[in-house]
Protein backbone atom coordinates (compact mmCIF):
# COMPACT_ATOMS: atom_id res chain seq x y z
CA UNK A 1 0.00 0.00 0.00
CA UNK A 2 1.36 3.33 -0.97
CA UNK A 3 1.39 6.64 1.26
CA UNK A 4 -1.41 7.93 -1.04
CA UNK A 5 -3.49 5.45 0.16
CA UNK A 6 -2.85 4.91 3.36
CA UNK A 7 -4.14 9.07 3.42
CA UNK A 8 -7.34 8.01 1.13
CA UNK A 9 -8.02 5.95 4.04
CA UNK A 10 -7.38 7.87 6.60
CA UNK A 11 -9.27 10.75 5.02
CA UNK A 12 -12.29 7.93 4.22
CA UNK A 13 -12.29 6.72 8.17
CA UNK A 14 -12.61 10.17 9.30
CA UNK A 15 -15.28 11.48 6.42
CA UNK A 16 -17.45 8.34 7.02
CA UNK A 17 -17.27 8.06 10.36
CA UNK A 18 -16.96 11.01 12.29
CA UNK A 19 -18.55 13.21 9.97
CA UNK A 20 -21.39 11.02 8.46
CA UNK A 21 -21.95 9.14 11.55
CA UNK A 22 -20.69 5.25 9.41
CA UNK A 23 -19.08 4.02 11.92
CA UNK A 24 -18.92 0.19 10.24
CA UNK A 25 -16.30 1.89 8.10
CA UNK A 26 -13.63 1.11 10.60
CA UNK A 27 -14.24 -2.64 10.50
CA UNK A 28 -13.21 -2.35 6.75
CA UNK A 29 -10.19 -0.29 7.49
CA UNK A 30 -8.97 -1.51 10.71
CA UNK A 31 -6.96 -4.72 11.08
CA UNK A 32 -8.64 -7.04 14.24
CA UNK A 33 -5.42 -6.48 16.03
CA UNK A 34 -6.29 -2.53 16.09
CA UNK A 35 -6.27 -0.47 19.64
CA UNK A 36 -6.56 3.22 19.68
CA UNK A 37 -4.19 4.49 22.74
CA UNK A 38 -5.68 8.32 24.14
CA UNK A 39 -4.91 9.11 27.65
CA UNK A 40 -8.55 9.31 28.16
CA UNK A 41 -8.87 5.38 27.87
CA UNK A 42 -5.36 3.68 29.85
CA UNK A 43 -5.97 0.31 28.20
CA UNK A 44 -6.49 1.64 24.86
CA UNK A 45 -9.82 1.43 22.70
CA UNK A 46 -10.66 -1.88 20.33
CA UNK A 47 -12.52 -1.11 17.19
CA UNK A 48 -16.12 -1.89 18.44
CA UNK A 49 -15.17 0.27 21.49
CA UNK A 50 -13.68 2.78 19.31
CA UNK A 51 -17.14 2.83 17.29
CA UNK A 52 -19.47 3.06 20.58
CA UNK A 53 -17.15 5.91 21.67
CA UNK A 54 -16.95 7.97 18.04
CA UNK A 55 -21.17 7.20 18.15
CA UNK A 56 -21.44 8.64 21.74
CA UNK A 57 -19.30 11.68 20.87
CA UNK A 58 -21.86 12.47 17.66
CA UNK A 59 -25.26 11.67 19.87
CA UNK A 60 -23.62 14.26 22.51
CA UNK A 61 -23.00 16.92 19.73
CA UNK A 62 -25.27 16.18 16.47
CA UNK A 63 -23.47 19.05 14.46
CA UNK A 64 -19.83 17.63 15.16
CA UNK A 65 -17.51 17.94 11.98
CA UNK A 66 -14.02 17.38 12.29
CA UNK A 67 -11.59 19.11 9.91
CA UNK A 68 -8.68 17.90 8.51
CA UNK A 69 -6.32 20.82 8.66
CA UNK A 70 -2.76 18.73 7.87
CA UNK A 71 -2.20 15.18 6.42
CA UNK A 72 1.01 13.88 5.85
CA UNK A 73 2.05 9.88 5.32
CA UNK A 74 5.35 8.60 5.63
CA UNK A 75 6.07 4.81 5.22
CA UNK A 76 3.71 3.13 6.71
CA UNK A 77 2.63 5.96 9.06
CA UNK A 78 0.02 8.79 8.47
CA UNK A 79 -0.06 12.04 10.54
CA UNK A 80 -3.17 13.92 10.43
CA UNK A 81 -4.20 17.58 12.31
CA UNK A 82 -7.76 18.10 12.69
CA UNK A 83 -10.37 20.12 13.86
CA UNK A 84 -13.61 19.24 15.58
CA UNK A 85 -16.39 21.42 15.96
CA UNK A 86 -20.00 20.93 17.45
CA UNK A 87 -22.04 22.26 19.62
CA UNK A 88 -23.70 20.17 23.01
CA UNK A 89 -26.93 19.72 22.89
CA UNK A 90 -27.20 16.02 24.24
CA UNK A 91 -25.71 14.53 27.28
CA UNK A 92 -22.36 13.31 26.67
CA UNK A 93 -22.70 9.17 28.28
CA UNK A 94 -18.91 7.60 28.17
CA UNK A 95 -16.08 8.02 30.54
CA UNK A 96 -17.82 10.19 32.62
CA UNK A 97 -21.09 11.36 32.09
CA UNK A 98 -21.65 15.03 31.20
CA UNK A 99 -24.84 16.74 30.87
CA UNK A 100 -25.57 18.92 28.05
CA UNK A 101 -24.47 22.48 28.14
CA UNK A 102 -25.29 23.96 24.51
CA UNK A 103 -21.96 24.94 24.33
CA UNK A 104 -20.59 25.28 21.21
CA UNK A 105 -16.75 23.44 21.23
CA UNK A 106 -13.48 24.04 18.80
CA UNK A 107 -11.25 20.90 19.61
CA UNK A 108 -7.62 20.91 18.20
CA UNK A 109 -6.39 16.78 17.88
CA UNK A 110 -3.17 15.78 16.22
CA UNK A 111 -3.44 11.76 15.58
CA UNK A 112 -0.49 9.92 14.59
CA UNK A 113 -1.63 6.52 12.24
CA UNK A 114 0.16 3.29 11.78
CA UNK A 115 -0.78 1.09 8.95
CA UNK A 116 0.08 -2.64 8.15
CA UNK A 117 -1.04 -4.12 4.91
CA UNK A 118 -3.23 -1.60 4.73
CA UNK A 119 -4.94 -1.64 7.58
CA UNK A 120 -5.28 0.91 10.40
CA UNK A 121 -3.28 -1.41 13.33
CA UNK A 122 -3.01 1.64 15.61
CA UNK A 123 -4.03 5.19 16.73
CA UNK A 124 -2.16 7.56 19.11
CA UNK A 125 -4.18 10.58 19.49
CA UNK A 126 -3.96 13.77 21.54
CA UNK A 127 -6.50 16.47 22.05
CA UNK A 128 -6.94 19.27 24.78
CA UNK A 129 -9.02 17.22 26.98
CA UNK A 130 -8.20 19.29 29.76
CA UNK A 131 -9.60 22.46 28.18
CA UNK A 132 -12.20 20.60 26.73
CA UNK A 133 -13.58 19.64 30.33
CA UNK A 134 -13.19 23.20 31.01
CA UNK A 135 -14.94 24.55 27.97
CA UNK A 136 -17.57 22.08 28.82
CA UNK A 137 -17.42 23.62 32.63
CA UNK A 138 -16.63 20.18 34.29
CA UNK A 139 -13.63 21.42 35.52
CA UNK A 140 -12.29 25.08 36.66
CA UNK A 141 -10.52 27.33 34.96
CA UNK A 142 -8.12 28.68 37.43
CA UNK A 143 -9.95 31.15 39.89
CA UNK A 144 -12.93 29.12 39.54
CA UNK A 145 -14.51 27.33 42.44
CA UNK A 146 -13.72 23.57 42.18
CA UNK A 147 -16.74 21.74 44.22
CA UNK A 148 -18.99 22.14 41.36
CA UNK A 149 -16.22 20.07 39.00
CA UNK A 150 -15.34 17.56 41.56
CA UNK A 151 -19.03 16.57 41.51
CA UNK A 152 -19.14 16.05 37.96
CA UNK A 153 -15.26 14.53 38.23
CA UNK A 154 -14.98 12.28 40.43
CA UNK A 155 -18.24 10.33 39.04
CA UNK B 1 15.38 21.02 3.09
CA UNK B 2 15.18 17.83 2.36
CA UNK B 3 12.83 15.15 4.54
CA UNK B 4 15.94 14.14 5.78
CA UNK B 5 17.16 17.93 6.52
CA UNK B 6 13.49 18.52 8.62
CA UNK B 7 13.93 15.46 10.79
CA UNK B 8 17.71 16.53 11.38
CA UNK B 9 16.30 19.73 12.91
CA UNK B 10 13.53 18.59 15.27
CA UNK B 11 15.77 16.17 16.21
CA UNK B 12 18.20 19.07 17.16
CA UNK B 13 15.27 20.57 19.03
CA UNK B 14 14.83 17.71 21.30
CA UNK B 15 18.25 16.44 22.16
CA UNK B 16 20.08 20.04 22.28
CA UNK B 17 17.54 22.45 23.10
CA UNK B 18 15.15 20.21 25.33
CA UNK B 19 17.15 17.51 26.78
CA UNK B 20 20.49 19.08 27.11
CA UNK B 21 18.94 22.50 27.71
CA UNK B 22 20.58 24.13 25.52
CA UNK B 23 18.55 27.15 24.61
CA UNK B 24 21.69 29.67 22.87
CA UNK B 25 21.13 27.00 19.56
CA UNK B 26 17.86 28.15 20.25
CA UNK B 27 17.89 31.28 17.16
CA UNK B 28 19.74 29.26 14.51
CA UNK B 29 16.51 26.20 14.79
CA UNK B 30 13.85 28.81 14.92
CA UNK B 31 12.63 31.38 12.35
CA UNK B 32 12.28 34.96 13.60
CA UNK B 33 8.32 34.85 12.53
CA UNK B 34 7.68 31.30 14.56
CA UNK B 35 4.06 30.50 16.02
CA UNK B 36 3.85 28.32 18.00
CA UNK B 37 0.08 26.74 18.81
CA UNK B 38 -1.44 24.74 21.88
CA UNK B 39 -4.64 25.65 23.02
CA UNK B 40 -3.57 24.88 26.49
CA UNK B 41 -0.60 27.43 26.92
CA UNK B 42 -2.21 30.24 24.88
CA UNK B 43 0.74 32.61 26.46
CA UNK B 44 3.08 30.48 24.06
CA UNK B 45 2.74 32.07 20.60
CA UNK B 46 6.25 33.47 19.28
CA UNK B 47 9.90 32.10 19.25
CA UNK B 48 10.50 34.62 22.41
CA UNK B 49 7.47 32.89 24.14
CA UNK B 50 8.25 29.05 23.21
CA UNK B 51 12.10 29.73 24.70
CA UNK B 52 10.39 31.13 28.09
CA UNK B 53 8.24 27.89 28.15
CA UNK B 54 10.79 25.59 27.62
CA UNK B 55 12.67 27.18 30.26
CA UNK B 56 10.14 26.92 32.44
CA UNK B 57 9.68 23.49 32.02
CA UNK B 58 13.37 22.48 32.22
CA UNK B 59 13.57 24.50 36.08
CA UNK B 60 10.06 22.55 37.00
CA UNK B 61 11.67 19.21 35.62
CA UNK B 62 15.32 19.32 36.09
CA UNK B 63 15.82 15.93 35.20
CA UNK B 64 13.52 16.54 31.99
CA UNK B 65 13.75 14.00 29.07
CA UNK B 66 12.00 13.68 25.44
CA UNK B 67 12.22 9.98 24.16
CA UNK B 68 11.23 10.05 20.15
CA UNK B 69 8.48 7.60 19.60
CA UNK B 70 7.62 8.31 16.33
CA UNK B 71 8.47 10.24 13.46
CA UNK B 72 6.84 10.78 10.73
CA UNK B 73 8.11 13.67 8.06
CA UNK B 74 6.58 14.89 4.18
CA UNK B 75 7.28 17.67 2.14
CA UNK B 76 7.82 20.65 4.79
CA UNK B 77 6.44 19.08 7.73
CA UNK B 78 7.56 16.47 10.54
CA UNK B 79 5.27 14.82 13.07
CA UNK B 80 6.56 13.57 15.80
CA UNK B 81 5.39 11.97 19.01
CA UNK B 82 6.97 12.27 22.27
CA UNK B 83 7.36 11.18 25.79
CA UNK B 84 7.87 13.35 28.72
CA UNK B 85 9.14 12.41 31.51
CA UNK B 86 10.14 14.52 34.64
CA UNK B 87 10.70 14.84 38.33
CA UNK B 88 8.66 17.80 39.76
CA UNK B 89 11.10 19.79 41.61
CA UNK B 90 10.63 23.47 40.69
CA UNK B 91 7.97 25.48 40.69
CA UNK B 92 5.17 25.12 37.68
CA UNK B 93 4.11 27.90 36.13
CA UNK B 94 2.60 26.57 32.84
CA UNK B 95 -0.32 25.33 32.39
CA UNK B 96 -1.31 26.85 35.36
CA UNK B 97 0.88 28.40 38.04
CA UNK B 98 0.91 25.56 41.28
CA UNK B 99 4.05 24.71 44.12
CA UNK B 100 6.46 22.30 43.73
CA UNK B 101 4.73 19.01 44.00
CA UNK B 102 8.10 16.72 43.65
CA UNK B 103 5.99 14.10 41.81
CA UNK B 104 7.57 11.95 38.70
CA UNK B 105 5.37 12.47 35.51
CA UNK B 106 5.33 10.46 32.03
CA UNK B 107 2.80 12.42 29.78
CA UNK B 108 2.65 11.99 25.78
CA UNK B 109 3.02 14.65 23.34
CA UNK B 110 2.17 14.78 19.54
CA UNK B 111 3.96 18.07 17.90
CA UNK B 112 3.65 18.79 14.08
CA UNK B 113 6.36 21.27 13.15
CA UNK B 114 6.06 22.76 9.19
CA UNK B 115 9.73 23.79 8.31
CA UNK B 116 12.64 24.74 7.05
CA UNK B 117 13.89 26.14 10.15
CA UNK B 118 11.02 26.18 12.65
CA UNK B 119 8.22 28.65 11.09
CA UNK B 120 5.37 26.40 13.05
CA UNK B 121 4.50 24.33 15.87
CA UNK B 122 0.77 22.73 16.36
CA UNK B 123 1.57 21.03 19.82
CA UNK B 124 -0.88 19.00 21.45
CA UNK B 125 0.35 17.33 24.87
CA UNK B 126 -1.18 15.48 27.49
CA UNK B 127 -2.16 18.32 30.22
CA UNK B 128 -5.29 17.05 32.27
CA UNK B 129 -2.84 13.58 32.33
CA UNK B 130 0.40 15.91 33.84
CA UNK B 131 -1.82 17.57 36.28
CA UNK B 132 -3.01 14.23 37.94
CA UNK B 133 -0.06 12.79 38.08
CA UNK B 134 1.16 15.79 39.83
CA UNK B 135 -2.05 15.56 42.29
CA UNK B 136 -3.10 19.39 40.74
CA UNK B 137 -6.22 17.02 40.04
CA UNK B 138 -8.03 14.03 40.82
CA UNK B 139 -7.90 11.19 38.59
CA UNK B 140 -11.71 10.07 38.34
CA UNK B 141 -13.26 7.79 41.33
CA UNK B 142 -10.73 9.88 43.46
CA UNK B 143 -11.94 12.14 46.43
CA UNK B 144 -9.94 15.42 47.34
Amino acid sequence: MTTEDNKAATRRGFEESWNQGKVDVFDELFASTFLYHDPTFPNGLRTQDYKRWVTAIRQAFPDLHLTIDDLIAEGDQVAVRLTLRGTHTSDLVTVMHISATGKRVTESIIAVIRFTGGKVVEVWSQADTLGFLQRLGVIPTPGQSSSFALRHFCG
Amino acid sequence: MSTEENKALVRRLIEEVWNQGNLAVFDELYDPNFLFHDPALPQVRTREDDKHWISETLGAFPDFHLSIEDVIAEGAQVVVRLTARGTNTGAIVAPMSHPTTGKHVTVTAIACFANDKFVEIWHQVDTLGLLQQLGVMPAPGEAR
